[in-house]
């Protein structure tokens, strides 16, 4: 009897929970009263969920701010966060969900290529605006996205410029085996090709491979000067953990990352990384006024011991720029910043620099950094771009990339 | 009393339908206020249909199938191609552009055609799941073995496709496309969505009406009966593993056409589709609406989805997977017929008590 007493108790719990979870309902209405509402559509759970908090964190720290400053138009910032669970038919389904069910002004979201692919038509169709925040494989632009990462001519391309400079002449290509590695190598094949570089090897792991001594064999066997590394997330640390349980350190094979941070270095370990480069556009120790002011705020907020990286710092730039569209363009509607954007005047002073975005592909122009890791596990800049570069996604202006042919059909 | 069960679960079944039907009328009249979740609720359905699929094989027959996602993305990949080549006019995608590829690979060319796409998406699963099946069931791999082997598969198969990314495009997968019926975003294209969220309700509808029917019969008493004691299938006489096999089949072919109509509805398919851990969710879905039951995998699929939609946003953003979990596992260790066995356990409660009734009554007098 008590059995059945307590099954009945679960049973109504269950329901009580499910008939919750089931029925409850938005509301719809961008800017009503004092208030305008944006999503933010992150990773929150699964896979990517570490790299997409702290750019979430972000985020919320420029609303916050904003909102304390007087809001945009004098309307208090209101956020909606939906979990896109690192799958990207989840991140197409939510972003229908905030944009029709919620009804926001605009979206902050989005890390993986794979997610920002998925969401471009919905974003399309239903003609709203996504603020994507990290560095990508370009080849791409489209009118409904303002992609605040680097274009791979904002941070590939000039890496590989100064590896030449520096006298690398052997390059091995290692990559995590998705759409980003592979694009970037086609594009710095093309590359070392007019540089007199030579392309010694090129391998790709798979996603979440932890076992690096095949590709270790072939690096030793092809003897590199340089490595340019594109793995990504779990890969890297399984790499440079067995590289160093080969005593290899940075004097014996040096690398060049594109995907590794400060929030990379910690998880790796500065020990095992220090003496490697790393090309961004931004690092904790930018060396700005407003820099120095933002990274004292997020620790302030989140704790001493996080870290700002690249696409935090992004991710706080795409607010602020969508603030400064917003009063450019003097409404919410999403037509009139799309039209405010087009006039290439937006821009903001940002921790890394001036950003300003470039009217015609959406994309910001970036000052371009190339940092080594050092013991205190944070990048230091050894070289920087004197101005921002201006944002190529299709590479147009480079003759090598319009020989070779990388542009992609219409 | 069989058939007042089975008619109970056939009620329920048609309430759905009546709710589902209504739905878009509830939208022109403006009591939903948003499209999208007309869109979702149509997610909902191809996942319903997936799960009777999996009713049949795990609920009935007593085979876990830890792969179903494999079947699901061949069907929605199949649906994908011929939307992608419709949007492109049959020439080239960007994707295999990049790839190296300069004109249409052999593999996508049946897919220009929209009869034979259809085909495809029923056949392909098929034939695959008819290969797999014929070769483990006829060696009698069973149980937990059966479950890893799937999932060694769907892993396997998941592997391919990333690595053919000229073909598949790796795991970005095939986006930017719109349905069968054109675009369904937006209120200008509503009526297409509306066409769209009927055909699919229709053919859920003959999916419930064909697993009714099958597990009604002859058939469905012996998947039953395999469920329960195979060996003494065998030793009646009946050729378990050909009975096994079809079922897998057919479990493979709704799965395909779940897929097809998730398509339609999502503008975009990806191998995650594909991954073990989504195949699980699948499993899941079976599990909590209660197997063996047909109407508690459509439950299933309906409830969790909502569920899952409406909990992982806002406040609970962070821990709706906790919540999932939570319900889960408290189905496993409290409630093994999952929600529909609720009910069915208080119906016989109800009989038991009745018949002490009448026996107490018959000794008085």
């Amino acid at each position: 009897m008590r059995n059945m007493k307590f099954k009945k108790v679960i049973t109504l719990a269950m329901a009580a929970i499910l008939a919750l979870g089931s029925t409850a309902c938005g509301n719809k209405g961008a800017s009503d009263g004092d208030t305008v509402k944006v999503g933010l559509l992150h990773s929150l759970t699964g896979s990517m969920a570490i790299s997409e908090e702290a750019v979430r964190d972000a985020e919320v720290l420029a609303i916050e701010e904003i909102n304390e400053s007087g809001g945009v138009l004098g309307k208090q910032i209101e956020y909606v966060e939906e979990d896109g669970a690192s799958e990207p038919s989840t991140f197409a389904t939510k972003a229908e969900k905030l944009i029709d069910s919620e009804g926001v002004a605009t979206v902050f979201g989005c890390w993986t290529s794979s997610s920002r692919k998925a969401v471009k038509s919905i974003f399309e169709d239903y003609n709203n605006l996504l603020w994507y925040p990290v560095q990508y494989e370009g080849m791409e632009s489209s009118e409904n996205i303002v992609y605040t990462g680097a274009a791979p001519n904002q941070q590939i391309v000039p890496a590989v410029e100064y590896l030449k400079d520096q006298g690398y002449k052997k390059v091995f290509l290692l990559g995590s085996d998705y759409v980003f590695p592979r694009t970037a190598n086609m594009i710095i094949e093309a590359q070392a090709k007019e540089l007199g570089l030579e392309i010694v090897g090129e391998e790709y792991a798979d996603m979440d491979q932890t076992d690096f001594a095949a590709i270790i064999a072939k690096i030793e066997k092809a003897d590199p000067d340089i490595i340019v590394n594109t793995l990504n997330g779990t890969g890297n640390v399984s790499f440079f953990k067995q590289m160093s349980e080969k005593n290899y350190t940075s004097e014996d094979y040096m690398t060049m990352s594109f995907s590794i941070a400060e929030e990379e270095v910690k998880t790796i370990g500065s020990d095992i990384l220090k003496g490697h480069m790393v090309s961004w556009n931004y690092y904790q120790t930018t060396d700005t006024k407003v820099n120095e002011k933002f990274v004292k705020a997020y620790k302030e907020k989140y704790g001493e011991d996080r870290v700002t990286s690249d696409p935090v710092e992004a991710a706080y730039d795409a607010v602020y720029l969508w603030k400064a569209a917003v009063e450019k363009a003097g409404s919410f509607e999403v037509d009139d910043v799309k039209e405010a954007i087009k006039s290439g005047e937006i821009s903001f002073e940002a921790p890394e620099g001036t950003v300003t975005i470039n009217g015609d592909n959406q994309h910001v122009s970036k000052t371009v950094r190339i940092g080594v890791v050092k013991e205190d596990g944070l990048i230091y800049e050894t070289y920087s771009t004197e101005k921002p570069v201006d944002p190529d996604p299709y590479l147009k202006t480079y003759d090598w990339a319009v020989k070779a042919n990388l542009q992609p059909i219409e | 009393m069989k058939s007042i069960k089975n008619q109970g679960s056939n009620l329920c079944f048609g309430i759905i339908v009546i709710v589902l039907a209504l739905i878009p009328l509830l939208y022109q009249c403006g009591m939903i206020t948003a499209s999208s979740t007309i869109l979702f609720i149509g997610k909902c359905m191809s996942f319903a249909i997936v799960a009777i699929g999996l009713d049949l094989i795990w609920g009935y027959t007593g085979i876990l199938s830890l792969g179903h996602g494999l079947y699901f993305a061949l069907g929605g990949y199949g649906m994908a191609m011929y939307l992608k080549l419709q949007s492109t006019g049959g020439a080239i995608t960007d994707f295999m552009h990049i790839g190296g590829l300069t004109e249409l690979p052999l593999i996508w060319k049946p897919f220009q055609s929209l009869p034979v796409t259809l085909l495809m998406v029923v056949v392909v699963p098929g034939i695959v799941a008819g290969l797999i099946g014929y070769f483990i069931f006829k060696n009698r791999v069973k149980g937990v073995y059966f479950s890893i082997i799937s999932q060694a598969l769907t892993w396997a198969v998941y592997s391919i496709f990333i690595a053919l990314s000229p073909y598949t495009n790796g795991n970005v997968g095939i986006t930017d496309i719109k349905s069968v019926f054109g675009s369904i975003k937006g209120n200008m294209n509503f009526g297409n969505l509306m066409i769209l969220f009927y055909v699919s309700l229709i053919v859920l509808i003959l999916v419930y009406a064909g697993a009714k029917f099958l597990v009604g019969c002859k058939f469905g008493k012996l998947l039953i009966a395999i469920r329960d004691g195979e060996n003494r299938t065998y030793f009646s006489g009946y050729q378990v593993s050909r009975y096994k096999t079809f079922v897998y089949v057919l479990s493979a072919i709704l799965a395909g056409v779940a897929g097809a109509i998730f398509v339609n509805f999502n503008g975009c398919i990806t191998p995650s589709q594909m991954t073990i851990s989504y195949s699980i969710t699948m499993v899941i879905w079976v599990a909590i609406g209660g197997r063996g039951t047909i109407i508690g995998a459509v439950i299933g699929a309906f409830l969790i989805n909502l569920c899952e939609y409406q909990l992982s946003s806002g406040g609970f953003v962070e821990i709706w997977q906790y919540v999932i979990g939570a319900i889960f596992c408290i189905t496993i260790l409290f409630l093994k017929g999952g929600l529909v066995g609720i009910v069915k356990d208080r119906t016989r409660c109800k009989k038991k008590e009745k018949k002490v009734e009448g026996r107490a009554l018959g000794v008085n007098s």
